[in-house]
Protein backbone atom coordinates (compact mmCIF):
# COMPACT_ATOMS: atom_id res chain seq x y z
CA UNK A 1 0.00 0.00 0.00
CA UNK A 2 1.68 3.20 -1.15
CA UNK A 3 0.85 6.56 0.42
CA UNK A 4 1.48 9.73 -1.58
CA UNK A 5 2.39 12.71 0.61
CA UNK A 6 1.88 16.30 -0.54
CA UNK A 7 3.39 19.32 1.23
CA UNK A 8 2.65 22.90 0.10
CA UNK A 9 2.32 24.78 3.39
CA UNK A 10 4.91 27.45 2.55
CA UNK A 11 7.47 27.87 -0.22
CA UNK A 12 8.28 24.29 -1.16
CA UNK A 13 6.23 22.07 -3.46
CA UNK A 14 7.07 18.62 -2.14
CA UNK A 15 5.86 15.12 -2.99
CA UNK A 16 6.90 11.75 -1.58
CA UNK A 17 5.70 8.16 -1.54
CA UNK A 18 5.82 5.99 1.58
CA UNK A 19 5.82 2.20 1.43
CA UNK A 20 5.31 0.55 4.87
CA UNK A 21 7.70 -2.24 3.87
CA UNK A 22 10.45 -0.16 2.29
CA UNK A 23 10.11 3.35 3.72
CA UNK A 24 10.27 6.35 1.40
CA UNK A 25 10.45 5.08 -2.20
CA UNK A 26 10.09 8.34 -4.13
CA UNK A 27 10.69 11.93 -3.17
CA UNK A 28 10.77 15.28 -4.98
CA UNK A 29 10.98 18.90 -3.88
CA UNK A 30 10.69 22.07 -5.90
CA UNK A 31 11.99 24.99 -3.84
CA UNK A 32 10.72 28.53 -4.45
CA UNK A 33 13.66 30.16 -2.67
CA UNK A 34 14.86 32.01 -5.77
CA UNK A 35 11.35 33.27 -6.48
CA UNK A 36 11.04 34.89 -3.04
CA UNK A 37 14.67 35.93 -2.50
CA UNK A 38 14.24 39.35 -4.12
CA UNK A 39 11.45 40.17 -1.69
CA UNK A 40 13.43 39.15 1.41
CA UNK A 41 10.77 36.66 2.50
CA UNK A 42 7.93 34.47 1.30
CA UNK A 43 5.20 36.31 -0.66
CA UNK A 44 2.07 34.16 -0.08
CA UNK A 45 0.37 35.03 -3.38
CA UNK A 46 3.48 34.14 -5.38
CA UNK A 47 3.87 30.91 -3.40
CA UNK A 48 0.30 29.84 -4.26
CA UNK A 49 0.75 30.64 -7.95
CA UNK A 50 3.95 28.67 -8.16
CA UNK A 51 2.55 25.64 -6.32
CA UNK A 52 -0.38 25.64 -8.76
CA UNK A 53 1.95 25.64 -11.78
CA UNK A 54 4.57 23.19 -10.54
CA UNK A 55 2.69 20.43 -8.72
CA UNK A 56 1.46 18.36 -11.67
CA UNK A 57 4.76 18.47 -13.64
CA UNK A 58 6.63 17.55 -10.44
CA UNK A 59 4.32 14.59 -9.87
CA UNK A 60 4.55 13.43 -13.46
CA UNK A 61 8.32 13.78 -13.89
CA UNK A 62 9.70 13.03 -10.44
CA UNK A 63 7.24 10.59 -8.83
CA UNK A 64 5.71 8.64 -11.69
CA UNK A 65 9.19 7.86 -13.02
CA UNK A 66 9.59 5.64 -9.94
CA UNK A 67 6.18 4.27 -9.07
CA UNK A 68 3.03 3.16 -10.86
CA UNK A 69 0.18 5.61 -10.29
CA UNK A 70 -2.29 2.76 -9.67
CA UNK A 71 -0.21 1.50 -6.73
CA UNK A 72 -1.06 4.67 -4.77
CA UNK A 73 -3.80 3.67 -2.33
CA UNK A 74 -3.88 6.70 -0.02
CA UNK A 75 -3.10 10.40 -0.41
CA UNK A 76 -1.97 12.50 2.56
CA UNK A 77 -1.58 16.26 2.33
CA UNK A 78 -0.65 19.06 4.69
CA UNK A 79 -3.94 20.64 5.80
CA UNK A 80 -2.32 23.10 8.23
CA UNK A 81 -0.84 25.07 9.82
CA UNK A 82 0.64 27.20 7.06
CA UNK A 83 -0.20 29.77 4.39
CA UNK A 84 -3.90 29.36 3.61
CA UNK A 85 -3.69 29.81 -0.16
CA UNK A 86 -0.66 27.53 -0.44
CA UNK A 87 -2.30 24.81 1.66
CA UNK A 88 -5.38 24.90 -0.58
CA UNK A 89 -3.24 23.99 -3.60
CA UNK A 90 -1.99 20.82 -1.91
CA UNK A 91 -5.50 19.96 -0.80
CA UNK A 92 -7.04 20.59 -4.24
CA UNK A 93 -4.41 18.46 -5.96
CA UNK A 94 -4.79 15.69 -3.35
CA UNK A 95 -8.57 15.64 -3.61
CA UNK A 96 -8.55 15.81 -7.43
CA UNK A 97 -6.07 12.94 -7.65
CA UNK A 98 -7.98 10.94 -5.04
CA UNK A 99 -11.23 11.47 -6.97
CA UNK A 100 -9.54 10.42 -10.21
CA UNK A 101 -8.06 7.25 -8.67
CA UNK A 102 -11.05 6.45 -6.41
CA UNK A 103 -8.92 6.31 -3.26
CA UNK A 104 -9.18 7.97 0.17
CA UNK A 105 -7.46 11.18 1.20
CA UNK A 106 -6.36 12.53 4.58
CA UNK A 107 -5.36 16.00 5.81
CA UNK A 108 -2.21 15.91 7.98
CA UNK A 109 -0.98 18.37 10.60
CA UNK A 110 2.35 19.80 9.41
CA UNK A 111 3.77 20.03 12.94
CA UNK A 112 2.92 16.40 13.63
CA UNK A 113 4.73 15.57 10.39
CA UNK A 114 7.88 17.22 11.76
CA UNK A 115 7.49 15.29 15.03
CA UNK A 116 7.25 11.96 13.18
CA UNK A 117 10.15 12.73 10.77
CA UNK A 118 12.81 11.08 13.01
CA UNK A 119 11.10 7.73 12.42
CA UNK A 120 11.84 7.95 8.68
CA UNK A 121 15.57 7.47 9.13
CA UNK A 122 17.68 4.36 9.45
CA UNK A 123 18.14 4.78 13.21
CA UNK A 124 15.81 2.88 15.47
CA UNK A 125 13.76 5.49 17.31
CA UNK A 126 11.36 4.88 20.16
CA UNK A 127 9.04 7.05 22.22
CA UNK A 128 9.32 8.98 24.48
CA UNK A 129 11.60 11.74 23.24
CA UNK A 130 12.08 15.49 23.52
CA UNK A 131 11.90 17.47 20.29
CA UNK A 132 13.18 20.95 19.54
CA UNK A 133 11.33 22.13 16.41
CA UNK A 134 13.00 25.24 15.00
CA UNK A 135 12.08 26.71 11.63
CA UNK A 136 10.88 29.87 9.91
CA UNK A 137 7.39 29.29 11.27
CA UNK A 138 7.91 27.56 14.60
CA UNK A 139 10.10 27.43 17.71
CA UNK A 140 8.79 24.76 20.02
CA UNK A 141 10.02 22.36 22.67
CA UNK A 142 7.74 19.34 22.72
CA UNK A 143 7.70 16.28 24.92
CA UNK A 144 6.64 13.49 22.57
CA UNK A 145 5.22 10.44 24.34
CA UNK A 146 3.54 8.78 21.35
CA UNK A 147 1.57 9.44 18.17
CA UNK A 148 -0.78 12.28 19.02
CA UNK A 149 0.55 12.53 22.56
CA UNK A 150 2.39 15.82 22.44
CA UNK A 151 3.05 18.06 25.42
CA UNK A 152 4.23 21.49 24.32
CA UNK A 153 6.58 22.65 27.05
CA UNK A 154 7.51 25.95 25.46
CA UNK A 155 7.24 27.99 22.26
CA UNK A 156 8.14 31.39 20.95
CA UNK A 157 5.93 34.18 22.19
CA UNK A 158 6.58 36.25 19.05
CA UNK A 159 8.83 35.58 16.03
CA UNK A 160 9.96 32.04 15.25
CA UNK A 161 13.74 31.71 15.47
CA UNK A 162 14.04 31.08 11.72
CA UNK A 163 11.95 34.17 11.09
CA UNK A 164 14.33 36.17 13.32
CA UNK A 165 17.29 34.86 11.27
CA UNK A 166 15.51 35.97 8.07
CA UNK A 167 14.70 39.42 9.44
CA UNK A 168 18.22 40.01 10.78
CA UNK A 169 19.62 38.83 7.44
CA UNK A 170 17.49 41.47 5.73
CA UNK A 171 18.85 44.14 8.11
CA UNK A 172 22.37 43.00 7.18
CA UNK A 173 21.59 43.10 3.42
CA UNK A 174 21.86 39.32 3.16
CA UNK A 175 19.82 36.98 0.96
CA UNK A 176 16.74 34.99 1.94
CA UNK A 177 16.73 32.48 3.60
CA UNK A 178 18.78 34.17 6.30
CA UNK A 179 19.96 31.20 8.39
CA UNK A 180 22.77 29.91 6.14
CA UNK A 181 23.80 33.46 5.20
CA UNK A 182 24.14 34.60 8.80
CA UNK A 183 26.06 31.47 9.78
CA UNK A 184 28.46 32.04 6.88
CA UNK A 185 28.99 35.72 7.71
CA UNK A 186 29.35 35.01 11.45
CA UNK A 187 32.47 32.92 10.73
CA UNK A 188 34.30 36.21 10.00
CA UNK A 189 33.01 37.90 13.17
CA UNK A 190 35.13 38.78 16.19
CA UNK A 191 33.73 37.35 19.40
CA UNK A 192 32.83 39.87 22.10
CA UNK A 193 32.58 42.90 19.82
CA UNK A 194 28.83 42.97 20.41
CA UNK A 195 26.73 41.35 23.09
CA UNK A 196 23.00 41.00 22.63
CA UNK A 197 20.55 39.95 25.33
CA UNK A 198 19.49 36.31 25.63
CA UNK A 199 15.70 36.61 25.69
CA UNK A 200 13.77 35.13 28.67
CA UNK A 201 16.94 33.38 29.85
CA UNK A 202 16.30 34.22 33.50
CA UNK A 203 12.55 33.52 33.45
CA UNK A 204 10.98 30.38 34.88
CA UNK A 205 9.45 29.28 31.58
CA UNK A 206 10.27 27.13 28.58
CA UNK A 207 8.89 29.85 26.30
CA UNK A 208 11.19 31.80 24.00
CA UNK A 209 11.17 35.25 22.40
CA UNK A 210 13.19 36.51 19.46
CA UNK A 211 11.54 39.79 18.49
CA UNK A 212 13.50 41.88 21.02
CA UNK A 213 16.76 40.30 19.91
CA UNK A 214 16.04 41.35 16.34
CA UNK A 215 15.33 44.91 17.58
CA UNK A 216 18.67 44.93 19.43
CA UNK A 217 20.38 44.18 16.12
CA UNK A 218 18.46 47.03 14.49
CA UNK A 219 19.58 49.48 17.21
CA UNK A 220 23.21 48.32 16.94
CA UNK A 221 23.12 48.98 13.20
CA UNK A 222 21.47 52.37 13.70
CA UNK A 223 24.32 53.36 16.02
CA UNK A 224 26.76 52.91 13.13
CA UNK A 225 26.69 55.52 10.39
CA UNK A 226 27.90 53.12 7.73
CA UNK A 227 28.51 49.57 8.97
CA UNK A 228 31.51 47.88 7.37
CA UNK A 229 31.58 44.22 6.31
CA UNK A 230 33.46 43.50 9.56
CA UNK A 231 30.78 45.30 11.60
CA UNK A 232 28.14 43.16 9.95
CA UNK A 233 30.09 39.96 10.58
CA UNK A 234 30.51 40.90 14.26
CA UNK A 235 26.79 41.55 14.56
CA UNK A 236 25.91 38.28 12.78
CA UNK A 237 28.13 36.36 15.21
CA UNK A 238 26.66 38.04 18.29
CA UNK A 239 23.10 37.52 17.06
CA UNK A 240 23.70 33.85 16.27
CA UNK A 241 25.29 33.28 19.67
CA UNK A 242 22.34 34.86 21.52
CA UNK A 243 19.64 33.15 19.44
CA UNK A 244 21.17 29.66 19.75
CA UNK A 245 21.95 30.17 23.45
CA UNK A 246 18.33 31.18 24.07
CA UNK A 247 17.26 27.84 22.56
CA UNK A 248 19.96 25.85 24.36
CA UNK A 249 19.03 27.24 27.79
CA UNK A 250 15.41 26.15 27.38
CA UNK A 251 16.30 22.72 25.96
CA UNK A 252 18.71 22.04 28.86
CA UNK A 253 15.98 22.96 31.34
CA UNK A 254 13.48 20.69 29.52
CA UNK A 255 15.90 17.73 29.44
CA UNK A 256 16.48 18.05 33.19
CA UNK A 257 12.75 18.27 33.87
CA UNK A 258 11.61 15.40 31.60
CA UNK A 259 14.68 13.17 32.01
CA UNK A 260 14.20 12.01 28.40
CA UNK A 261 16.95 9.84 26.96
CA UNK A 262 16.51 11.00 23.36
CA UNK A 263 16.74 14.58 22.13
CA UNK A 264 15.64 15.32 18.54
CA UNK A 265 16.26 18.60 16.77
CA UNK A 266 14.30 19.24 13.57
CA UNK A 267 13.19 22.13 11.35
CA UNK A 268 15.32 24.23 9.00
CA UNK A 269 17.30 25.91 11.81
CA UNK A 270 18.52 22.44 12.83
CA UNK A 271 21.08 22.90 10.04
CA UNK A 272 22.86 25.57 12.10
CA UNK A 273 26.17 24.06 13.27
CA UNK A 274 26.49 26.30 16.33
CA UNK A 275 23.07 25.16 17.56
CA UNK A 276 24.00 21.56 16.84
CA UNK A 277 27.18 21.81 18.95
CA UNK A 278 25.25 23.26 21.87
CA UNK A 279 22.58 20.56 21.69
CA UNK A 280 25.18 17.79 21.47
CA UNK A 281 26.78 19.16 24.65
CA UNK A 282 23.38 19.21 26.40
CA UNK A 283 22.66 15.61 25.41
CA UNK A 284 26.02 14.54 26.83
CA UNK A 285 25.30 16.33 30.10
CA UNK A 286 21.94 14.53 30.27
CA UNK A 287 23.47 11.18 29.24
CA UNK A 288 20.95 11.06 26.42
CA UNK A 289 21.16 10.30 22.72
CA UNK A 290 20.68 13.03 20.18
CA UNK A 291 19.23 12.74 16.70
CA UNK A 292 19.18 15.22 13.85
CA UNK A 293 16.98 13.81 11.06
CA UNK A 294 18.50 14.00 7.57
CA UNK A 295 18.48 17.64 6.52
CA UNK A 296 16.00 16.94 3.71
CA UNK A 297 13.61 15.64 6.36
CA UNK A 298 14.33 18.52 8.79
CA UNK A 299 13.06 21.18 6.41
CA UNK A 300 9.56 21.10 4.98
CA UNK A 301 9.13 17.83 3.12
CA UNK A 302 6.44 15.45 1.94
CA UNK A 303 8.03 12.27 3.30
CA UNK A 304 6.95 13.20 6.83
CA UNK A 305 3.43 13.96 5.54
CA UNK A 306 3.15 10.63 3.70
CA UNK A 307 4.38 8.75 6.77
CA UNK A 308 2.10 10.61 9.21
CA UNK A 309 -0.86 10.18 6.86
CA UNK A 310 -0.17 6.45 6.79
CA UNK A 311 -0.13 6.33 10.62
CA UNK A 312 -3.49 8.10 10.70
CA UNK A 313 -4.96 6.20 7.71
CA UNK A 314 -8.05 5.15 9.68
CA UNK A 315 -9.24 8.77 9.50
CA UNK A 316 -8.96 8.96 5.69
CA UNK A 317 -12.12 9.40 3.63
CA UNK A 318 -13.40 9.85 0.10
CA UNK A 319 -15.10 13.13 0.91
CA UNK A 320 -13.80 16.23 -0.88
CA UNK A 321 -14.69 18.96 1.59
CA UNK A 322 -11.98 21.44 2.56
CA UNK A 323 -10.15 20.76 5.82
CA UNK A 324 -7.50 23.46 5.41
CA UNK A 325 -6.68 25.37 8.60
CA UNK A 326 -4.01 28.10 8.63
CA UNK A 327 -3.85 27.58 12.40
CA UNK A 328 -4.06 24.03 13.70
CA UNK A 329 -2.59 23.53 17.18
CA UNK A 330 -1.06 20.16 18.04
CA UNK A 331 -3.30 19.87 21.08
CA UNK A 332 -6.30 19.34 18.78
CA UNK A 333 -4.88 16.03 17.52
CA UNK A 334 -6.13 12.75 18.87
CA UNK A 335 -3.88 10.09 20.33
CA UNK A 336 -3.29 6.84 18.46
CA UNK A 337 -2.71 3.77 20.61
CA UNK A 338 -0.68 0.82 19.63
CA UNK B 1 -19.78 14.56 -26.98
CA UNK B 2 -19.64 14.79 -23.19
CA UNK B 3 -18.04 17.80 -21.48
CA UNK B 4 -17.77 18.61 -17.78
CA UNK B 5 -17.69 22.37 -17.16
CA UNK B 6 -16.94 24.23 -13.94
CA UNK B 7 -17.04 27.92 -13.06
CA UNK B 8 -16.01 29.05 -9.56
CA UNK B 9 -14.58 32.43 -10.53
CA UNK B 10 -16.49 34.56 -8.00
CA UNK B 11 -19.27 34.27 -5.41
CA UNK B 12 -20.79 31.11 -6.86
CA UNK B 13 -19.92 27.51 -7.63
CA UNK B 14 -21.36 26.19 -10.86
CA UNK B 15 -20.94 22.80 -12.48
CA UNK B 16 -22.46 21.49 -15.70
CA UNK B 17 -22.43 18.30 -17.71
CA UNK B 18 -23.09 18.66 -21.42
CA UNK B 19 -23.99 15.55 -23.37
CA UNK B 20 -24.48 16.48 -27.00
CA UNK B 21 -27.18 19.20 -26.90
CA UNK B 22 -28.37 18.52 -23.37
CA UNK B 23 -26.87 20.36 -20.41
CA UNK B 24 -27.42 19.54 -16.75
CA UNK B 25 -26.25 22.48 -14.62
CA UNK B 26 -26.09 23.07 -10.85
CA UNK B 27 -25.17 26.44 -9.35
CA UNK B 28 -24.72 27.50 -5.71
CA UNK B 29 -24.30 31.13 -4.65
CA UNK B 30 -22.02 31.78 -1.67
CA UNK B 31 -19.58 34.19 -0.11
CA UNK B 32 -16.57 34.88 -2.33
CA UNK B 33 -14.23 33.60 0.41
CA UNK B 34 -16.09 30.31 0.84
CA UNK B 35 -14.49 27.21 -0.68
CA UNK B 36 -16.48 24.89 -2.92
CA UNK B 37 -17.58 21.52 -1.63
CA UNK B 38 -16.79 19.15 -4.47
CA UNK B 39 -19.08 16.57 -2.86
CA UNK B 40 -22.06 18.95 -3.19
CA UNK B 41 -21.13 20.01 -6.72
CA UNK B 42 -20.78 16.47 -8.08
CA UNK B 43 -23.99 15.43 -6.33
CA UNK B 44 -25.74 18.47 -7.83
CA UNK B 45 -25.44 17.04 -11.34
CA UNK B 46 -25.55 13.40 -10.29
CA UNK B 47 -21.94 12.75 -11.30
CA UNK B 48 -20.59 9.48 -9.91
CA UNK B 49 -16.95 9.88 -8.89
CA UNK B 50 -14.76 8.57 -10.46
CA UNK B 51 -16.67 6.26 -12.81
CA UNK B 52 -18.18 9.06 -14.87
CA UNK B 53 -14.81 10.72 -15.53
CA UNK B 54 -13.81 7.99 -17.95
CA UNK B 55 -16.88 8.63 -20.10
CA UNK B 56 -15.97 12.31 -20.61
CA UNK B 57 -14.47 13.74 -23.80
CA UNK B 58 -13.13 16.90 -22.15
CA UNK B 59 -13.14 18.99 -18.99
CA UNK B 60 -13.42 22.78 -19.17
CA UNK B 61 -13.24 25.45 -16.49
CA UNK B 62 -13.47 29.22 -16.17
CA UNK B 63 -9.85 30.24 -15.62
CA UNK B 64 -10.43 33.92 -14.89
CA UNK B 65 -10.23 36.68 -14.39
CA UNK B 66 -11.80 36.21 -10.98
CA UNK B 67 -11.00 35.26 -7.38
CA UNK B 68 -7.38 34.07 -7.48
CA UNK B 69 -7.89 31.49 -4.75
CA UNK B 70 -11.03 30.04 -6.35
CA UNK B 71 -9.39 29.89 -9.79
CA UNK B 72 -6.35 28.09 -8.41
CA UNK B 73 -8.53 25.63 -6.47
CA UNK B 74 -10.51 24.57 -9.51
CA UNK B 75 -7.44 24.43 -11.76
CA UNK B 76 -5.45 22.35 -9.26
CA UNK B 77 -8.39 20.03 -8.54
CA UNK B 78 -9.08 19.33 -12.21
CA UNK B 79 -5.47 18.90 -13.36
CA UNK B 80 -4.96 15.43 -11.85
CA UNK B 81 -8.42 14.27 -12.97
CA UNK B 82 -7.68 15.28 -16.56
CA UNK B 83 -4.16 13.84 -16.31
CA UNK B 84 -5.24 10.44 -14.95
CA UNK B 85 -8.12 10.04 -17.41
CA UNK B 86 -6.09 11.48 -20.33
CA UNK B 87 -8.64 14.22 -21.00
CA UNK B 88 -8.06 17.67 -22.48
CA UNK B 89 -8.40 20.38 -19.81
CA UNK B 90 -9.72 23.49 -21.54
CA UNK B 91 -9.41 26.93 -19.91
CA UNK B 92 -12.27 29.28 -20.82
CA UNK B 93 -12.35 33.02 -20.10
CA UNK B 94 -14.74 33.62 -17.20
CA UNK B 95 -15.84 36.98 -18.69
CA UNK B 96 -16.52 35.39 -22.07
CA UNK B 97 -18.49 32.62 -20.36
CA UNK B 98 -20.49 35.28 -18.50
CA UNK B 99 -21.15 37.02 -21.84
CA UNK B 100 -22.35 33.73 -23.31
CA UNK B 101 -24.67 33.23 -20.33
CA UNK B 102 -26.05 36.76 -20.81
CA UNK B 103 -26.87 36.28 -24.50
CA UNK B 104 -30.23 34.64 -23.79
CA UNK B 105 -31.39 37.84 -22.06
CA UNK B 106 -30.51 40.16 -24.99
CA UNK B 107 -33.62 41.17 -26.97
CA UNK B 108 -31.49 42.70 -29.75
CA UNK B 109 -28.54 40.38 -30.47
CA UNK B 110 -26.92 42.95 -32.78
CA UNK B 111 -26.02 45.19 -29.83
CA UNK B 112 -22.74 45.00 -27.96
CA UNK B 113 -22.49 43.60 -24.43
CA UNK B 114 -20.23 44.90 -21.68
CA UNK B 115 -19.35 42.66 -18.74
CA UNK B 116 -18.01 43.88 -15.38
CA UNK B 117 -17.18 41.81 -12.32
CA UNK B 118 -16.09 43.10 -8.91
CA UNK B 119 -12.33 42.56 -8.48
CA UNK B 120 -12.31 43.92 -4.86
CA UNK B 121 -10.61 47.06 -3.53
CA UNK B 122 -12.39 49.41 -5.97
CA UNK B 123 -11.30 47.49 -9.08
CA UNK B 124 -13.40 45.76 -11.73
CA UNK B 125 -12.72 43.15 -14.37
CA UNK B 126 -14.14 44.42 -17.64
CA UNK B 127 -14.53 43.21 -21.23
CA UNK B 128 -16.77 44.02 -24.21
CA UNK B 129 -18.28 41.60 -26.72
CA UNK B 130 -20.28 41.49 -29.92
CA UNK B 131 -22.19 38.38 -30.99
CA UNK B 132 -22.10 36.41 -34.23
CA UNK B 133 -24.54 33.50 -34.41
CA UNK B 134 -24.86 33.64 -30.63
CA UNK B 135 -21.11 33.34 -30.03
CA UNK B 136 -19.32 36.20 -28.21
CA UNK B 137 -16.37 37.87 -29.96
CA UNK B 138 -14.17 40.32 -28.10
CA UNK B 139 -14.39 44.02 -28.99
CA UNK B 140 -12.70 45.28 -25.81
CA UNK B 141 -10.10 42.99 -24.25
CA UNK B 142 -10.15 41.82 -20.66
CA UNK B 143 -8.80 44.52 -18.38
CA UNK B 144 -8.88 45.85 -14.82
CA UNK B 145 -10.58 49.23 -14.39
CA UNK B 146 -11.19 51.56 -11.47
CA UNK B 147 -14.65 53.03 -11.07
CA UNK B 148 -13.84 56.27 -12.91
CA UNK B 149 -12.71 54.26 -15.95
CA UNK B 150 -15.72 51.98 -15.69
CA UNK B 151 -18.04 54.99 -16.01
CA UNK B 152 -16.45 55.89 -19.36
CA UNK B 153 -17.80 52.59 -20.72
CA UNK B 154 -21.46 53.67 -20.33
CA UNK B 155 -21.89 54.35 -24.05
CA UNK B 156 -24.80 52.14 -25.03
CA UNK B 157 -25.38 48.45 -25.58
CA UNK B 158 -26.21 45.88 -22.96
CA UNK B 159 -24.51 45.54 -19.57
CA UNK B 160 -24.18 42.52 -17.30
CA UNK B 161 -22.57 42.19 -13.88
CA UNK B 162 -23.20 43.63 -10.41
CA UNK B 163 -20.85 46.66 -10.77
CA UNK B 164 -23.29 48.20 -13.29
CA UNK B 165 -26.23 48.09 -10.84
CA UNK B 166 -25.76 51.63 -9.58
CA UNK B 167 -26.09 52.91 -13.16
CA UNK B 168 -29.22 50.83 -13.85
CA UNK B 169 -31.40 53.87 -14.57
CA UNK B 170 -29.07 55.00 -17.38
CA UNK B 171 -28.28 51.70 -19.12
CA UNK B 172 -29.83 48.50 -20.43
CA UNK B 173 -28.82 46.24 -17.57
CA UNK B 174 -29.33 42.49 -17.93
CA UNK B 175 -30.05 42.15 -14.24
CA UNK B 176 -31.07 38.48 -14.44
CA UNK B 177 -27.91 37.36 -16.21
CA UNK B 178 -25.52 35.42 -13.96
CA UNK B 179 -22.44 33.36 -14.73
CA UNK B 180 -22.88 29.59 -14.85
CA UNK B 181 -21.01 26.55 -16.02
CA UNK B 182 -23.43 25.82 -18.90
CA UNK B 183 -21.78 28.56 -20.92
CA UNK B 184 -18.35 27.13 -20.06
CA UNK B 185 -19.47 23.83 -21.61
CA UNK B 186 -20.96 25.59 -24.64
CA UNK B 187 -17.75 27.54 -25.33
CA UNK B 188 -15.63 24.42 -24.81
CA UNK B 189 -17.76 22.51 -27.31
CA UNK B 190 -16.68 25.05 -29.95
CA UNK B 191 -13.00 24.32 -29.29
CA UNK B 192 -11.26 21.79 -31.54
CA UNK B 193 -9.81 19.80 -28.68
CA UNK B 194 -9.55 16.62 -30.73
CA UNK B 195 -6.90 18.12 -32.99
CA UNK B 196 -5.19 20.43 -30.50
CA UNK B 197 -3.34 19.66 -27.29
CA UNK B 198 -4.81 20.95 -24.04
CA UNK B 199 -2.21 19.69 -21.57
CA UNK B 200 -3.61 19.74 -18.00
CA UNK B 201 -0.27 21.08 -16.74
CA UNK B 202 -0.77 24.23 -18.81
CA UNK B 203 -4.32 24.92 -17.63
CA UNK B 204 -3.53 27.72 -15.21
CA UNK B 205 -5.52 30.73 -13.98
CA UNK B 206 -5.32 34.16 -15.60
CA UNK B 207 -4.03 36.92 -13.32
CA UNK B 208 -4.86 40.31 -14.80
CA UNK B 209 -3.63 42.61 -12.06
CA UNK B 210 0.07 43.42 -11.94
CA UNK B 211 1.91 42.36 -8.81
CA UNK B 212 2.82 45.32 -6.64
CA UNK B 213 5.02 43.72 -4.00
CA UNK B 214 8.03 45.83 -3.11
CA UNK B 215 11.37 44.27 -3.89
CA UNK B 216 14.12 44.78 -1.32
CA UNK B 217 16.90 47.27 -2.08
CA UNK B 218 14.66 49.21 -4.49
Amino acid sequence: MLTLGIETSCDETALAVYDPNKGIVAEAVYSQIDLHAIYGGVVPELASRDHCQKILPLFESNILNTININDIKLIAYTAGPGLGGALLIGESFAQGLAAALNIPVIGVNHLEGHLQAPFLGKNKVQFPLLTLLVSGGHSMIIDVEGIGKYNILGESRDDAVGEAFDKVAKLLDLRYPGGPEIEKLAKNGIKGTHKFPIPLSDKDTYDMSFSGLKTSVLYALQDMSEPTDQDKADIALAFQDSATEALAIKVRKAMIKTKRKLLVCTGGVAANTVLRSKLIAISKEAEANILFPELKHCTDNAAMIAYTGYLRRDLASQSYKSLVRSRWPLKMLTEIHG
Amino acid sequence: MKILGIDLAANYSSIALQEDDEINCFTQMHNVRERPSWDDLFAGIGLAVPNDFSSLDAIAFANGPGSYTALRNVSTFLKPIAFVHKLPLIPISSLKAFAMASYDFMEDPSKNLFIAVDAQKGSYYFAGYTFQDGIPTSIEGEQVLDQASLITKLNGGYYAGTPWKEFASKIELLSHATPNASSVCKLASLVDFKNNVFDPADANPIYLEPLTFKKINE
